[in-house]
């Protein structure tokens, strides 16, 4: 614990011990949200190597670095000012939900539709070009988040922005990984353990080792141990390696922008929801002892985002929780410039195309299995414990949305799809597919709209109810969710749904006004501020990512 | 019932209290429901006759419901009296769900393919049923010490998997086909039984939902007269006949597929287990061997009778004592189903109530279910409820993947896992990770708390018996043999000399001691 107490009357220092211990954390951390999207872009996506390790990269990695190196000299600044040694930067990095929707739910898509026609290389700089622009909107909002924030708060009820958000993390996050830890157990379950003991248990190993490094290196040793990885694998990857400076990218920008119309329904709310989270976790830091000036810190973390999408990446940044965590570790300045550089120089060098055929992927993955689990605790958790029902139907169109997903895939594998083969046909053999596609289609804004109408039904708020419900009969009439595609009533009947619902809400209210014991909840304590059922002790803070 | 203290503490139990209403709509249509799913599937996918259908099949089904409702009816009263309380709810049966989509689409559609003969195939699944009853029953030995080393957030979350994954996502994307219906009584349900609202001269909200359901079919034009007329011709008097001989016949189509049934009896007694463990959350606490008992002698006679499906502890307990039901609506249920099955009237029940109406009960249950594992466990082992819940989600997918297979008239084996892999279907991880989905979650899920509870040798000893039942392929694998699933055992062996090396590094308090000696 390296200077923690002491300190008034100081000077920060550019590097202390302690930032070691925090480097390892953050860094790895940081590293394997890199792998994994170089994963998912490579494999799920199947993207040229070209355009990602040349182009996607190193624009990822320089928008990281900017932030981590901004909250570095922030926090410089924030010491010298107070006179204090002891002020820890608040880590920053790549959002982990967000590089899962924007590969699933919007580059997967534009890149299969237009592979046949367009070939694989220009498809993909089509589906880039979209998510880089849907980057650039959520760098705008986070812009703006900071003066219509708390009004979106109050009218979007926990239960519906962390429902849909832990729909992703079930499906999209948590299941793919566990599909492949399974696929090799003897690796993958080990590194699944040491996770676990090290974030769930919330324990230390020997030396301090974090567990996402321990469980990198165990992996790695049986991987190679076993004969799983390939020297020739590396020794091509070494052969490819090339220096890739980030270049701005302003043409695939204004390219996907007026394409990037069908996704501001969904952009905004998760864009609010970065905005949101990076605000908790400046919260967070400042209860901590670290007042950093708040609109600065928004500001960075907006602008971070925002260069990543001029320079080519679609992936959204913020502010990561865990800030005691590092300053309790003994973390200062260092760690965090440390990290926003070793990031940058790794993806310049074009060395993390080496690192994945050195490292299992199967040993990383357990971390987005951990990540996955823990957003969807989250949201039955911090939401009140009677919206748990909503929060359980937001879940409902992501697994539909992840099945068809499946379901599509094998059918492309078997040579046809579901169109040629007819819905009739599927249902004949179990498959629901017409209803699976309704259901699933815009899943994000579906499982928000359900679960927000949902909750304030519980709630007895009848008019919320009924506002939802309006929100969601025109959403549907406009194609934005129970639809494939944008344009008028393209999912006939489903407004009609969503407009009865409303129709029932404003009858019920009508129907309950001024019965005592059917007054609207107004209360809205989280199941976290609640008093726990069992004591756990303390030990580490569990450190965690996103 | 000799239990005289408990007779005088209650003067007057009724059989019928309003809040039947409510539970019967909802278990009754929900047996119905299953029972039409299953007439479907027998007629449509194993194209079994008619008559066998009508006049076999669905009889025996029928006995073995009215034998398990009717028993549990009668428990839920002894245990009323004996506590003196009449807030006490029955436990719920109907025919076992996951079974029937397995006993159709993988023993009788098969023999039908093979064979050629709708009968055969028949006698087959009756086989099978057989042997699953028998493993069924012997749950009533080992199901006690199950529940008592396993925490219940496990238990729990495994049920919260199976009910999202197997009761809440076909209604789910049922209703978004007849949005008009289902969304509407989506909210009227929603509405009656969170938010509390009680509807005009009591009439329940399930009540509610269909009629509202029905009313908006018939003005939309959606039902169809002509159906109605249709169905009138199956009317008639079917009573259940022995079928022993049936049974006999089955034994010699089946034997390569014989041992997949035990998995599925031990599923079916960990599901009920589970439900036990649900309805003692709610404040009802049974006696899990005696509902053990009553759900395998109830299969089996059913078996015997000539129902390929077996009788199953439904989910869905404290959802129907908190809308009121008690033990009136069990009894009713097992009124309705028999007069259903014995009277052929399946076929004009699905022509007036259309099937979006009752859907949104189902959702409601599924999702109520998911939401009681998170909200009677502590919120700390939310991670470990969300893990339980992950097979289930990996099983439901990879039957949808196979039946969407089999409409495209090919097999995952004859395209190869390489190329499945190729176009993102992680094929053999998704059938790993889905095997034995009901034990796979609540190992992996009391894994997780034993752990977030700084339990390590529980831990170990979970992840030790993990790495047996993959060994001898009851989780993670497709059939049950010697060495099924070698490198997940492996995984789960490696996983328990880790956990049990850390119980020396934290050892845990004194009182914690007992207990995490947990089973050997």
């Amino acid at each position: 614990m390296a200077g923690a107490g002491a300190g008034v009357g100081t000077t920060p220092k550019v590097w202390v011990a302690g930032d070691l211990n925090g480097f390892f954390g953050l860094f790895t951390n940081s590293l394997t949200n890199v792998l994994a999207t170089v994963f998912l872009l490579t494999v799920p996506l199947g993207f040229p190597p070209a355009l990602v390790f040349g182009r996607i990269v190193p624009g990822l990695v320089l928008s990281i670095a900017f932030g981590n190196i901004y909250y570095a000299w922030m926090a410089y600044r924030l010491g010298k000012k107070e006179g204090r040694d002891n002020v820890t930067a608040v880590p920053y990095g790549v959002s982990v939900p967000h590089y899962f929707i924007v590969v699933f739910a919007i580059m997967l898509p534009l890149f299969l539709a237009q592979k046949e026609s367009l070939g694989a290389n220009a498809a993909a700089n089509l589906a880039l070009s979209v998510g880089v622009a849907w980057c650039f909107v959520h760098a705008i909002v986070a812009y703006v988040g900071a003066f219509i924030g708390p009004t979106l708060r109050k009218v979007t009820p926990r239960a519906a922005m962390l429902g849909t958000l832990a729909g992703v993390a079930i499906t999209f996050i948590a299941m793919a990984p566990a599909f492949q830890v399974w696929q090799l157990g003897w690796i993958g379950m080990i590194s699944l353990g040491i996770i676990s003991i090290g974030w769930l248990a919330g324990v230390d190993f020997p030396f301090k080792i974090p567990a996402g490094l321990l469980a990198v290196i165990v992996g790695t040793i049986l991987g190679w141990a076993s004969g799983y990885m390939e020297f020739g694998a590396v020794s091509e990857a070494l052969s490819t390696v090339q220096v890739a400076i980030p270049l701005p990218q302003i043409g695939l920008l204004i390219e996907g922008l007026p394409r990037v119309l069908p996704y501001l329904v969904t952009a905004i709310p998760l864009a609010f929801y970065l905005f949101l989270e990076s605000l908790n976790n400046i919260e967070s830091a400042s209860v901590g002892g670290d007042n950093y000036n708040t609109r600065e810190a928004m500001l960075v973390a907006a602008t971070g985002t925002l260069v990543g999408s001029l320079f080519g990446s679609p992936f959204p940044t913020l502010i990561y929780i865990g800030h005691p965590g590092w300053k309790s570790v003994g973390a200062r300045v260092g760690y965090s410039w440390a990290t926003g550089v070793g990031i940058l120089l790794l993806g310049m060098t074009g060395i993390l195309g080496v690192v994945l055929t050195i490292i299992p992927i199967v040993a990383i993955l357990p971390i987005l299995i951990y990540i996955g689990l823990l957003i969807t605790s989250q949201a039955f958790n911090a939401s009140p414990a009677r919206h748990a029902p909503a929060v359980a139907i937001a879940l409902i169109p992501w697994i539909a949305s992840f099945a068809q997903l499946q379901i599509d895939n094998a059918l492309s594998a078997a040579g046809t799809n579901a169109v040629q083969l007819t819905v009739a046909k599927l249902a004949g053999a179990g498959v629901v597919y017409d209803g699976m596609r309704n259901l699933g289609a815009g899943a994000i804004l579906v499982g928000m709209v359900l679960a927000a109408i949902l909750a304030y039904i519980i709630d007895r708020r009848w008019w919320w109810a009924a506002g939802w419900s309006i929100f969601g009969a025109s959403m549907s009439f406009f194609g934005f969710m129970h639809a494939s595609e944008l344009g008028l009533n393209r999912a006939p009947g489903m407004e009609l749904g969503y407009l009865g619902i409303a129709v029932t809400c404003v009858l019920m209210y009508f129907y309950t006004k001024g019965k005592k014991d059917l007054e609207p909840i107004m209360d809205d304590t989280a199941r976290d501020a609640e008093p726990a059922h069992t004591p756990v002790e303390p030990t580490e803070p569990v450190r965690d990512s996103a | 019932m000799p239990d005289s203290a408990g007779e005088s503490a209650s003067p007057r139990l009724p059989w019928w209290v309003p809040g039947d209403w409510n539970a019967f709509f909802g278990l009754g249509t929900n047996s119905l429901l299953n029972i039409l799913v299953l007439t479907g599937l027998l007629l449509g996918v194993v194209q079994i006759p008619a008559d066998i259908v009508f006049g076999r099949i669905l009889p025996a089904v029928g006995v073995m419901l009215l034998i398990s409702n009717v028993y549990y009816a009668f428990m839920g009263r002894r245990l009323a009296k004996k506590t003196g309380r009449t807030d006490v709810t029955a436990m719920p049966a109907g025919p076992s769900v996951p079974h029937m989509f397995i006993v159709v689409l993988v023993v009788m559609l098969p023999v039908r393919i093979a064979t050629g003969d709708p009968i055969l195939a028949w006698q087959a699944g009756l086989a099978w049923a057989f042997i699953e009853g028998c493993v069924n029953l012997s749950g009533v030995l080992i199901a006690p010490a199950v529940r008592k080393w396993t925490p219940r957030g496990a238990l729990l979350g495994t049920l919260a998997g199976v009910s999202l994954a197997f009761i809440a996502m076909t209604p789910a994307m049922r209703i978004f086909m007849q949005p008009v219906i289902g969304l509407v009584c989506l909210g009227i349900v929603f509405g009656g039984w969170l938010a509390g609202v009680k509807f005009p001269f009591g009439v329940p909200a399930g009540l509610v939902a269909i009629g509202v359901g029905t009313i908006i079919g018939w003005a939309t034009g959606i039902m169809d007269v002509a159906a109605v007329g249709a169905s009138l011709s199956q009317f008639g008097l079917h009573l259940p006949v022995p079928s022993v001989g049936n049974v006999l016949a089955g034994f010699s189509s089946l034997a390569p597929l014989l041992a997949t049934a035990i998995p599925f009896g031990i599923y079916d007694f960990i599901e009920a287990t589970d439900n036990v463990e649900s309805a003692a959350a709610a404040g009802d606490e049974y006696n899990v061997r005696e509902v053990l008992m009553v759900d395998g002698i109830g299969s089996i006679i059913g078996t015997m009778l000539g129902s390929p499906i077996a009788n199953a502890v439904y989910i869905g307990h404290p959802g129907w004592k908190s809308v009121g039901g008690r033990t009136g609506y069990s009894l009713a249920t097992a009124a309705l189903v028999s007069a259903v099955t014995f009277l052929g009237v399946v076929p004009l029940m699905l022509s007036i109530i259309p099937l979006a109406a009752i859907y949104p009960i189902l959702l409601y249950i599924g999702a109520l279910i998911g939401a009681q594992a998170f909200q009677v466990t502590p919120r700390e082992h939310a991670p470990a409820i969300v893990i339980a819940m992950v097979p289930h989600f990996a099983a439901w997918a990879s039957g949808l993947v196979d039946g969407a297979l089999v409409a495209a008239g090919a097999t995952a084996v004859g395209i190869g896992a390489v190329a499945l892999e190729n176009n993102g279907v992680l094929y053999d991880g998704l059938h790993l990770l889905g095997g034995g989905a009901i034990l796979s979650g609540m190992i992996l899920g009391a894994i997780a708390i034993f752990l977030i509870d700084h339990r390590f040798r529980a831990a170990a000893a979970y992840s030790a018996i993990g790495a047996v039942l993959a060994y001898f392929g009851f989780i993670h694998s497709e059939k049950i043999a010697v060495g099924a699933s070698i490198p997940i055992a492996v995984g789960y062996l490696l996983l328990a000399v880790l956990c049990f090396g850390f119980s020396y590094r934290y050892r845990p308090g004194k009182s914690e001691e007992a207990s995490a000696m947990a089973p050997g």
